[in-house]
């Protein structure tokens, strides 16, 4: 009877290895994805600010910023505000004030629009690190 | 739409004034501003779901005249519409409806509004999800 257990963990690493090069590969191809998926959700915001009579010179405002490394990407997106920008407004715009209710649609519509494109953009790409 | 909206406005009645969508006239601190869309469908249809089904949320802003008049009047607007924070199913006829806290947006003061002693009017917003289908 053998007085100890071995485990043949080769394989697993090799597979490990193989997902980290492959994560590594398709990196690039997810910041597309996401990149797609933030300008479209940027067009439909633009589109819903600019159509309120109020509130359409804030619509240019609305933009994104890609951020991210090696290892995760994000798309942060929304009216700019600060200094030289006109994206101030937006907030009353989307959640009204001491006088009234939003008029402008909220962006998560935008966003919910967006997502079962996005998703399905991402799970071809995360397909190809089985094929 | 319209039953949902005066399903959530019977249950903030009784605390605040609720006006709809704008408030004018002379006001009483705090009160409610009670606003939606008239209503968007689900994003993703299952093949079973009905053109009527809604999904949106609704805005609760509570005005008012101090950063604590504020926190309370929304923490009451809460617990009415979502007691202990959980979803409360809306009393519509014909209707499942199911509103669901969302979000909260900080408390600002309003810089357009300014009341004769200069003192700021106060508002936050919060968010509840209404998901509205036939019974």
């Amino acid at each position: 009877m053998a007085d100890s257990i071995a485990f043949d963990t080769s394989e697993v690493r090799a597979l490990a290895a193989d997902i980290s090069r492959s994560v590594t590969r398709v990196a690039p191809e997810v910041r597309k994805v996401i990149l797609v998926g933030a300008m479209k959700i940027k067009k439909q915001m633009r589109a819903e600010m600019g159509s309120s009579q109020s509130f359409r010179g804030t619509a240019a405002s609305i933009d994104f910023d890609m951020r991210g490394n090696a290892f995760y990407t994000e798309a942060v997106i929304g009216p700019k505000v600060g200094s030289g920008e006109k994206g101030g407004l937006a907030g009353i715009a989307y959640f009204g004030n001491s006088r009234g209710g939003g008029t402008v649609a909220d962006p998560v519509g935008a966003l919910n629009t967006e997502t079962p494109h996005f998703e399905r953009a991402l799970l071809d790409v995360l397909g190809s690190l089985l094929s | 739409m319209k039953a949902e909206v005066a399903a959530v406005k019977a249950l903030l009645t009784g605390l605040h004034t609720v006006h709809e969508v704008t408030a004018s006239g002379t006001l009483t601190y705090p009160y409610y501003i009670l606003w939606s869309s008239t209503g968007n469908a689900p994003v993703e249809r299952s093949v079973r779901s009905e053109t009527t089904d809604i999904d949106d949320y609704v805005g609760v802003t509570t005005v008012g005249l101090t950063a604590g008049s504020v926190r309370d009047g929304a923490a009451a607007a809460r617990a009415a519409l979502c007691p202990s924070g959980l979803p409360s199913s809306l009393t519509v006829t014909g209707r499942v409806a199911v509103l669901t806290f969302s979000e909260a947006r900080p408390i600002q003061a309003d810089m357009d509004v300014s009341l004769v002693s200069g003192a700021r009017v106060l508002y936050a917003v919060d968010l509840y999800r209404l998901v509205s289908t036939p019974a």
